[in-house]
């Protein structure tokens, strides 16, 4: 399990520093200059993160090693799929918040207690880490049988903006408040009410449930698919 | 000849689809479209030029890497290199052909929507704009194409570093003032549009073979040669990577850190030109259902006029009653007293900008406000004291007011002067009505009188203005100039600073200098100006308000486009040469609230209240 982690980590790392220098740096040339009050400029780097994060880790584990050629060569070692698929995701995972801490830290130095305490900083940066996680969830289940990154790329995407476009559905449709639950968005906007408007809000402990067995599911859904890549390799060698 | 002509052939027979295509968006489309405005009994017209404008260089883009990766990839290469032909010579005829194939499907369509409609629709860039500069930016791009091509010899990579250099080739000129001139936005407002020769400007030249007469100066021609000189560098590059057979290993890698180093820069860069870099000497919290709405102070004391908001579904929302609070000011601290709810049972629209203020008397303030509900209404003064133990008095009525209008006050020793739009339904008459405030807190009523014409009419429009005073008995010229400007409650109005009137208009802060000054009126002359930033134009940044003091311009703006205000300031002690020197952004419910103090610090109001230092460029 440890090579397998090492060579992950190996391979993608390059992503790790590549989102944690885009994500910091956005966010401390913004607090520094003071374009825009801080709260806007954090908002920004959170839809940056969201946006980037889940793409960049799910795209480059499964989907790029089938289009380098290399994943029947992994499937062939004497290792379960799901050890592989175990060991891709933490990295993915990594990929997903890695980058996010790394613009909290940086928020904080640059402009924490300022205009906003460090709790709301906090605050604000963890609901975007369970949005990016439970997206890359998402994405890594729908691109696991991609040929290629590129097509992985677009499918993620697509992913992205059915539940941007589902969200705003929750969001205006009374009747659908309690779907909130389901939506990687629920962490960012779904939690939280208008006084003015009240709706109904799902109790952030139920939709972590929902969420914890949704990603439980489409993980144990993709490593089925990886297994039956498996199978297929072997059936025609 | 025949081998120059066999490989222009080769290369039109393999590019021609993206002509066909090109054309058929740029020019199939609005031509779809006019056929239809035509059915539907309108008036038959191609609109191209949204088309062109909007997707030219990504197909330059396209057509550059397509050009270059088509014959430089594996055994196709080397059969190209086995002929015996330069590999310079092959790769100019592809440059060109290519070139041609991008300029004839960006082209033609604008040339057709010139012949065809007859008349001009207002477009934000038409036709006759975009013809004599677009080519050189579109030759630009596709050249940027060419020569990722031929060094990575990869389409898809080639095209993200390309798309990547095309975006900082639209946007850098724009974030970055030294390299404006290489904007295309910057040489197209530049350039006139007349329609007859004896219209054109003297300064002004022709371009002969455009239908509608597009005028020119000759710095804009800096902008060609920029262009022309990516151009050759690009070009030069290609060759130069394809003679020494030079490529760059590219990958995934390489595409996301060029789309993100881009990105990069041109952040980077525009907050460099939009950074806060006003020192924050205090800051005082106030409560989260507040915002300021205005501030006075002389240094020492003075009053804080709130808002009280209430978060709504687009953010916040005034809901109540204003309010105010006594200040306290010291070297580097601000002490607010407790908020008293402003007089009045409706919160009614007031000029909170001009509102009357003194110095000796620094916690009252007094405003005229109009009030009412379903087209009637009246004009109020209200009198604010900040000071718990002497209250101002009620607020006192003036004149039935049924429309709104712009309402301005000024104070001068132990007179207030207040202006507005008397309408009571049958007709309408501004007003000016003159109140004793030797007792400041119990203003008394002088009289009410028709105004008699005065004011300055817009300053900004035209190079010379002339100011004509109220008829105000006992005030020597210097005073009525000052009463004359700052009575104008109107949104934007200008501000004045010794001899120098300031202002602000939707593309330019302007500076007046006095030429003349007698007992009835003063004349000004345009001297400054500065043009509004490409990048405030872009994101429909508005100014609002502009207060001077010892040299210094604070100019109140809201940035439409991420809902942000902002203060900037200018630094007028050369006139003829207005620049900015200050930036200032934190939250706020709508446009910041600035006063500045006598030593050069100031006050900006928003969510909190700051006390800031001068500009750090300011000696």
């Amino acid at each position: 399990m440890s090579s397998l982690l090492w060579k992950e980590w190996h391979e993608q790392r390059w992503k790790l520093g590549f989102g944690c220098l885009i994500l910091a740096a956005f966010a401390l040339v913004g607090l520094r200059s003071r374009v825009v009050a801080d709260e806007t400029l954090l908002e920004w780097v959170s839809f940056l993160g969201i946006v980037l994060l889940p793409v960049l880790a799910s795209t480059g584990l499964v989907p790029a090693e089938r289009d380098e050629g290399s994943l029947e060569a992994l499937l062939a070692l004497p290792v379960a799929p799901s050890r592989i698929l175990i060991a891709k995701t933490l990295i993915g995972l990594l990929l997903s918040f890695g980058p996010l801490v790394a613009a909290a830290v940086v928020s904080l130095l640059a402009a924490g207690g300022r205009e906003m305490s460090d709790g709301a900083v906090i605050d604000l940066y963890v609901r975007t880490a369970a949005t990016t996680v439970s997206l890359f969830v998402w994405m890594l289940a729908a691109t696991i049988r991609m040929p290629g990154e590129a097509r992985a790329a677009l499918l993620s995407l697509g992913v992205l903006i059915f539940w941007v476009l589902a969200s705003m559905g929750f969001a205006v449709a009374p009747g659908f408040a309690r779907l909130w639950a389901l939506s990687p968005f629920f962490f960012t906007f779904g939690s939280v009410s208008d006084p003015r408007e009240p709706r109904v809000v799902v109790p952030v402990a139920v939709a972590l449930a929902v969420q914890g067995a949704i990603a439980a599911g489409l993980w144990w859904w993709a490593s089925g698919q990886l297994a039956r890549n498996t199978a297929s390799a072997e059936g025609r060698s | 000849m025949r081998q120059l002509a066999s490989l222009a052939w080769k290369e039109w027979h393999e590019s021609r689809w993206l002509l066909v295509v090109a054309l058929g968006v740029f020019l199939g489309l609005p031509l779809a479209g006019g056929l239809e405005a035509a059915l539907a009994r309108q008036k038959f017209a191609v609109l191209a030029s949204p088309w062109v404008f909007s997707l030219g260089g990504i197909l330059a883009v396209f057509v550059g890497v397509d050009a270059a990766c088509r014959d430089l990839r594996g055994r196709l290469e080397d059969f190209w290199r086995s002929r015996p032909m330069g590999t310079a010579q092959w790769l100019l005829v592809k440059y060109f052909v290519g070139l041609a194939v991008v300029l004839v499907a960006c082209i033609l369509p604008l040339v057709v929507e010139l012949r065809v409609n007859s008349t001009c629709y207002a477009m934000p860039y038409p036709a006759e704009l975009l013809l004599p500069w677009c080519p050189f930016l579109w030759a630009a791009l596709y050249s940027l194409g060419f020569a990722a091509g031929s060094l990575l010899r990869r389409g898809a990579h080639a095209a993200m570093l390309a798309l990547s250099a095309m975006l900082l080739v639209y946007f850098l000129p724009v974030v970055l003032p030294p390299i404006k001139w290489m904007g295309l936005a910057w040489v197209i407002e530049g350039s006139e549009n007349v329609w007859s020769i004896a219209e054109t400007p003297a300064h002004f030249h022709r371009i002969p073979w455009l239908p509608r007469g597009v005028g020119f100066q000759f710095y804009q021609l800096s902008f060609v040669g920029g262009m022309l000189g990516i151009c050759v560098a690009s070009l030069a590059l290609a060759v130069g990577a394809v003679r020494r057979n030079l490529r760059i290993e590219s990958g995934v890698k390489l595409t996301y850190w060029s789309v993100g180093t881009a990105m990069l820069i041109l952040f980077a860069s525009a907050a460099f030109q939009l950074a806060t870099n006003l020192p924050i000497l205090h800051t005082l919290d106030l409560p989260p259902e507040e915002d300021v709405i205005m501030v006075r102070s002389d240094g020492g004391r003075g009053v804080l006029f709130t808002r009280h908001i209430e978060p709504g579904p687009y953010g916040y929302r005034p809901d109540a009653a204003d309010g105010y609070r006594a200040l306290t000011l010291s070297d580097r601290r601000i002490e607010a007293g407790p908020l008293i709810a402003a007089p009045g049972p409706e919160r009614g629209y007031w000029s909170r900008a001009r509102a009357a203020w003194q110095p000796d008397h620094p916690d009252v303030v007094h405003f005229v406000r109009r009030v009412g509900r379903d087209q009637k209404g009246y004009c109020e003064l209200v009198t604010a004291s900040a000071d718990p133990a002497a209250p101002g008095s009620s607020a006192l009525p003036l004149w039935r007011a049924d429309e709104p209008s712009p309402l301005g006050q000024f104070a001068w020793k132990d007179r207030l002067y207040a202006i507005g739009l008397r309408s009571d339904g049958a007709s309408d008459r501004q007003m000016m009505a003159t109140l004793d405030i030797s007792d400041t807190r119990r203003p008394k009523v002088v009289s009410i009188e028709p105004r008699p014409y005065w004011g300055s009419g817009a300053f900004g429009r035209h190079d010379m203005q002339t100011v004509d005073f109220p008829p105000i008995a006992g005030m020597s010229p210097r005073e009525l100039l000052r009463a004359a400007i700052g009575i104008d409650g109107s949104n934007r109005a200008p501000c004045i600073d010794g001899d120098v009137v300031c202002g602000v208009n939707e593309a330019e802060f302007f500076t007046y200098r006095l030429k003349q000054l007698d007992e009835h009126h003063a004349v000004f002359e345009k001297v400054g100006q500065y043009a509004q930033s490409m990048l405030d134009k872009i994101s429909g940044t508005t100014a609002s308000d502009c207060t001077a003091a010892g040299g210094l311009v604070y100019v109140s703006t809201w940035n439409r486009a991420i809902n942000t205000p902002r203060v900037t300031v200018f630094d007028i002690r050369d006139p003829k040469r207005p620049h900015p020197v200050g930036h200032f952004a934190v939250p706020g419910e709508g446009p910041l609230a600035v006063w500045p103090l006598p030593d050069g610090r100031a006050l900006i109001g928003g969510r909190k209240l700051y006390l800031v230092g001068p500009p750090p460029r300011v000696d």
